[in-house]
């Protein structure tokens, strides 16, 4: 008995400790200090996502960095595996261990920002110490979490695009999306493909929240609404899926099985980079990566990046998916943080080495300055000027809430997979997707 | 042998020597064995007792991970059980990939451990090149090794297609996926072979020696002396695959991305828990199924205890 | 010794040799042997192939560039490239996959002595000695197998982040020497179990005590089960990667299975023939490890008369 008690003591008290000074603002915060006189010192933490060559620019980032601040040391650490990457975080900020600049993204920041883990920046940004002049406003006004401050500052923007093989689809005799072109319009033209070239046009998942997303905004609704509660109805969703049904059973699309399959391949490996089929809905940053696997293999074929559909509006469905940069909670040494944080966002030699890889850069300035440059890809170039297109055409802002992983990822995908294999459920699935979203986001 | 002066007959003095003697032997024995055991007690307090406690009081929480738990008693476990379509769909491919997967294991690994054990020439090399698929078992490239095999256009309906058979896509289709997924725990089954073996080496080569000079052929000798001294090993490998295939995480998740695609048919029950705790951020809920788990396994075990005293045979009975 | 049985038709190798467990079994005439052995090795050897054909899909894609990895089902077609290696190996800005080796190395190589020596000290407690609460402990024991480790995991974390660990290699080495890993004690008792009495008895007549009766009659006879233990816990702690992915943040601290995780970039590029490649190389130690063991396992049991 007695050594139980102990241990329940000993177990306890470090748990419920940190428990609790999780919410708490223990010391003064920094981050209110006025602006530095003195040069910021000290070892920070940068946690970000990416494969081989997303650290291999960030570390040139850094290293420049190191350079204009030799006082201050960035130690970076990166998972290439994006799943796991939420899981570290979370468990570290159970732990109240975050790095002290965790990159965030607007889609997921409501479940982070929400609870307390990160640090406000409004006072940096007031002060200068974080510079966001040149970035649009309504691009950092997405960094913000529900009680309006500041809680990350976009680096990258992605965005969903429809790629399209322009080199197939002319020996076809077949037209390019043109501008505002609409979903049925987009079905016809995948008909015509597949009638002409004997095999599917697409290779569609059906399950992601990308074009979910797209297909909602273009009729009238958005996953979230601004106060963060579910924005997207049963019905838009069972037209949504009805939609991908469509392309899939009409032999526009490939199977249901198909996609499952080839939902956990790489871009690489799918069937546009491997000049199988022609068109496919995929984040627009990969256009590079398909492009330099096509030349590999059949060379002489182009790549171009169209927006996603749109209603008769006209404009398009994307949203802009944004990567940005924070500032933990329990983060000690906010002026370097927030030195490094200003030099990623501004440096315009940094935003050379880095290459956009990871988003477009938001900063305007250096992101003429990347179209200017040799050193940048025509691919990746074609990818920044749909970019200042879409900037260019004031989309609706998006609004994201919490649980943005386990509803629009996790469960739309088993949702979809469990209608394409039983395709009489799509009305009663759809209610039940919406009402189990609405319970999660609701805690 | 000491016999006390004062004894009054010689037989009380000797039972009450003896006595004392083994009294003594217990308490010291007691006192080495907790010795020997040191490491295990400090192992439990510091590292082990402190989070498994933990993680119980958590089951009844409500914990979002960033913010403190909240006690809401039994609440985790009651919705669990009344309000959980994915936690039925979770426990029925479990125990469906289970009754699968661990017949399998047993049954191959015993019989390549008793082929291997003949002393062919080569059996060191066969036994490594067994072993190797359970190398590889939990790597981020079985996902995609896994696709060329039983996908649409992968290996298996390669060969199906030279006996003229169109096959589809096993692993994309939700009646056959857990299959395949049975098919790669059995495929790694180079460990508890090696088991096996380690079992097998373990008996002595005189108990052979004898029963041949009596005239013991084959099959008596292996039903006399290996599978009897082999039995405790065979418990052992069928405790622990079976707790192990209960608590099965690695291959499902890898080969469905963690999502249990396609729908849900690969959602096995960790799969849900690590998806309640981290990316559902419900760990209080994920804690409550941890311990479901562990009530669940130790009546199985339980249960397996209580059966080895009617077939389980120890060479320390002996 | 050679008592031909009817109809067998089976081979063996006459004589008792110590090291080799063959049982013995009467001898044909060498042509029939000789098919016997060719039919049985050429059954093994399918087998093998059809068992291992995704690690030889594996291994050949690891020498193509990537953008023609999978696009083939079968070995040695398509085109050739060394290029996975050279660049695998070649040390990066901050991410070293040669580094990485060394440190899945240390790590399994500290966590191999930790269990030889907790698991060998606990099992031969709970295998052979009686003591006051042996079976609620016992209990315990089991008990600890059981519980699945996604439930502890946030505990534990705060548990090592308190005590100032994280970071280091700490959390994934120290509990092995604490008896922790549950699945090698067991091992270790049941192994310890199937031992016969005698030798402990006539060990004590001669005087030894508990720990000498350990030292001296348990620990050799169970060499199988230390080879069985030491291989298994190296393979463990080189694939782990739950484990580093907790507790290791700097990146020239990252073990094999984090950097292969490295290769793989939903978001950006990726590197599938270089996944291949490095899965490749880092089974290698592997196989190594497990060969160099496998002497332990079998040398057996080399007792004929200890009376």
């Amino acid at each position: 008995m007695k050594r139980r008690t102990l241990v329940t003591t000993i177990a306890f008290a470090p748990l419920v400790g940190a428990l609790t000074a999780c919410g708490s603002s223990t010391a003064t915060n920094p981050a209110s200090a006025p602006g530095g006189s003195a040069a910021p010192s000290g070892d920070i933490s940068f946690a970000f996502w990416g494969g081989q060559q997303r650290v291999e620019r960030t570390q040139a980032v850094i290293d420049l960095f190191h350079k204009a601040f030799p006082d201050v040391t960035v130690t970076p650490t990166a998972t290439g595996d994006f799943n796991a990457y939420w899981q570290q975080s979370t468990v570290q900020a159970a732990g109240n261990n975050m790095a002290s600049v965790p990159q965030m993204q607007n889609r997921t920041l409501a479940d982070y920002a929400d609870r307390g883990a990160l640090a406000p920046l409004d006072d940096l940004v007031a002060s200068g110490a974080i510079d966001v002049s040149n970035i649009p406003k309504s691009v950092v006004a997405s960094g913000r979490g529900k009680d309006g401050k500041q809680y990350m500052i976009p680096y990258g923007a992605a965005f969903a695009s429809l790629m399209v093989d322009t080199t197939v689809i002319g020996k076809l005799g077949l037209e390019l999306p043109p501008e505002g072109y609409t979903w049925e319009w987009l079905s016809d033209w995948l008909g015509q493909i597949s009638k002409k070239s004997g095999a599917p046009a697409i290779n569609v998942f059906g399950g992601t929240s990308d074009e979910l997303e797209a297909w909602a905004r273009t009729h009238g609704e958005q996953l979230y609404n601004d106060d963060g509660t579910v924005g997207v109805t049963a019905g838009t969703v069972a037209g949504f899926w009805n939609y991908m049904m469509g392309l899939i059973g009409s032999g526009k699309s490939q199977s249901a099985q198909a996609g499952v399959e080839q939902q956990k391949l790489p871009i690489e490996q799918q069937p546009i980079s491997q000049g199988k089929a022609p068109t496919m809905f995929w984040p627009a940053n990969a256009v590079a990566t398909v492009q330099s696997t096509l030349d590999t293999i059949t060379p002489g074929h182009e790549i171009q990046v169209f927006p996603m559909p749109s209603e008769s509006e006209g404009v398009p469905g994307n949203a802009l998916w944004l990567s940005g940069l924070s500032i933990s909670k329990n983060c000690n040494n906010v002026p370097a943080a927030a030195a490094f944080i200003n030099f990623f966002l501004n440096d315009k030699d940094g935003a050379l080495a880095f290459q956009s890889d990871n988003g477009v850069t938001t900063n305007t300035v250096n992101l003429g300055a990347l179209l200017a440059a040799s050193t940048i890809s025509d691919a990746m170039k074609k990818q920044m000027n749909l970019y200042k297109t879409l900037s260019g055409m004031n989309l609706p802002p998006s609004y994201y809430g919490k649980a943005m992983a386990q509803v629009f990822q996790q469960n739309l995908i088993s949702a979809f997979q469990s209608v394409s294999f039983a395709p009489g459920t799509v009305d009663s699935t759809a209610a039940q997707f919406i009402k189990d979203a609405k319970q999660a986001t609701g805690k | 042998m000491t016999v006390s002066a004062a004894a009054e007959t010689p037989t009380v003095d000797v039972g009450a020597a003896r006595a004392k003697v083994l009294q003594r032997r217990r308490r010291r024995s007691s006192f080495h064995a907790y010795l020997f055991l040191a490491p295990w007690f400090l192992g439990l307090i510091l590292i082990v007792g402190g989070p498994m406690i933990a993680s119980l009081a958590l089951s009844f929480t409500r914990y979002d991970l960033l913010s403190p738990p909240v006690f809401v008693g039994l609440d985790n476990y009651i919705a669990i059980f009344t309000a959980d379509p994915k936690f039925v769909k979770s426990v029925s491919a479990t125990t469906l990939y289970t009754i699968l997967a661990v017949p399998g294991i047993l049954i191959i690994s015993l019989l390549l451990a008793l082929f291997l054990n003949r002393g062919m020439r080569g059996t060191g090399v066969y036994r490594t090149l067994f072993y190797i698929p359970y190398l590889l078992g939990g790597s981020v490239a079985i996902s995609i090794l896994w696709l060329q095999v039983w996908g649409q256009h992968g290996m298996f309906n390669q060969v199906l297609s030279w006996f003229g058979v169109t096959g589809q896509s096993w692993i994309g289709s939700p009646n056959t996926a857990l299959y395949t997924v049975a098919i790669l725990a059995i495929w790694t089954f180079g460990s508890t072979m090696v088991i096996f073996l380690a079992g097998l080496r373990q008996i002595p080569q005189t108990y052979y020696e004898a029963a041949e000079i009596d005239g013991a052929g084959k099959w008596q000798q292996f039903w006399a002396i290996t599978f009897p001294n082999l039995t405790p090993i065979i418990f052992f490998n069928g405790l622990l695959t079976l707790v192990n295939a209960l608590q099965s995480f690695t291959p499902a998740y890898v080969i469905s991305g963690g999502t249990g695609s396609p729908a849900s048919s690969l959602l096995l029950y960790t799969v849900y828990l690590y998806q309640q705790g981290f990316v559902n951020f419900s760990m209080g809920y994920a804690s409550a199924m941890g311990w479901i788990l562990v009530l669940a396994l130790a009546v199985v075990a339980g249960l397996l205890f209580w059966s080895s005293k009617y077939w389980v045979f120890y060479g320390e009975d002996a | 010794m050679t008592t031909p049985q009817p109809g067998m038709g089976q081979t063996v190798e006459v004589g008792v040799a110590e090291t080799k467990p063959s049982r013995l079994l009467p001898r044909r005439a060498s042509k029939s042997r000789a098919v016997q052995a060719i039919a049985r090795h050429a059954v093994t050897i399918a087998i093998v192939i059809i068992m291992l054909y995704p690690v030889i899909w594996m291994v050949d894609n690891s020498f193509k560039p990537n953008a023609f990895v999978g696009r083939t089902l079968l070995p040695l077609q398509g085109p050739f490239t060394l290029k996975n290696y050279i660049s695998g190996l070649t040390p990066r800005a901050s991410l070293n996959i040669g580094v990485s080796f060394l440190n899945s190395f240390i790590i399994g190589v500290l966590s191999v002595i930790g269990n030889l020596f907790a698991c060998s000290l606990v099992g031969y407690a709970f295998g052979r000695l009686e003591f006051a609460g042996k079976r609620i402990l016992f209990t315990i024991l089991i008990g600890m197998l059981l519980l699945p480790y996604q439930v502890t995991i946030v505990p534990q974390y705060i548990l090592f982040h308190q005590l100032g660990w994280l970071n280091t290699y700490l959390p994934l080495v120290v509990p092995k020497y604490l008896a922790t890993d549950a699945f090698f004690v067991y091992l270790m008792v049941q192994f310890v179990r199937g031992l016969p009495r005698d030798l402990d008895e006539a060990a004590r007549i001669d005087g030894c005590g508990d720990f000498g009766v350990f030292w001296r009659i348990i620990l050799p006879l169970l060499s199988p089960a230390i080879a069985t233990t030491a291989t298994f816990t190296f393979i463990h702690a080189w694939n782990d990667f739950l484990g580093p992915r907790l507790y290791i943040s700097d990146m020239n601290k990252y073990t094999v299975s984090q950097a292969l995780v490295q290769f793989i970039d939903s978001t950006g590029q990726s590197s599938v023939g270089g996944l291949f490649a490095m899965a490749t190389l880092s089974v290698i130690p592997l196989i190594g490890f497990f060969l160099a063991t496998q002497r332990w396992l079998t040398e057996g049991i080399a007792t004929t008369g200890f009376k």
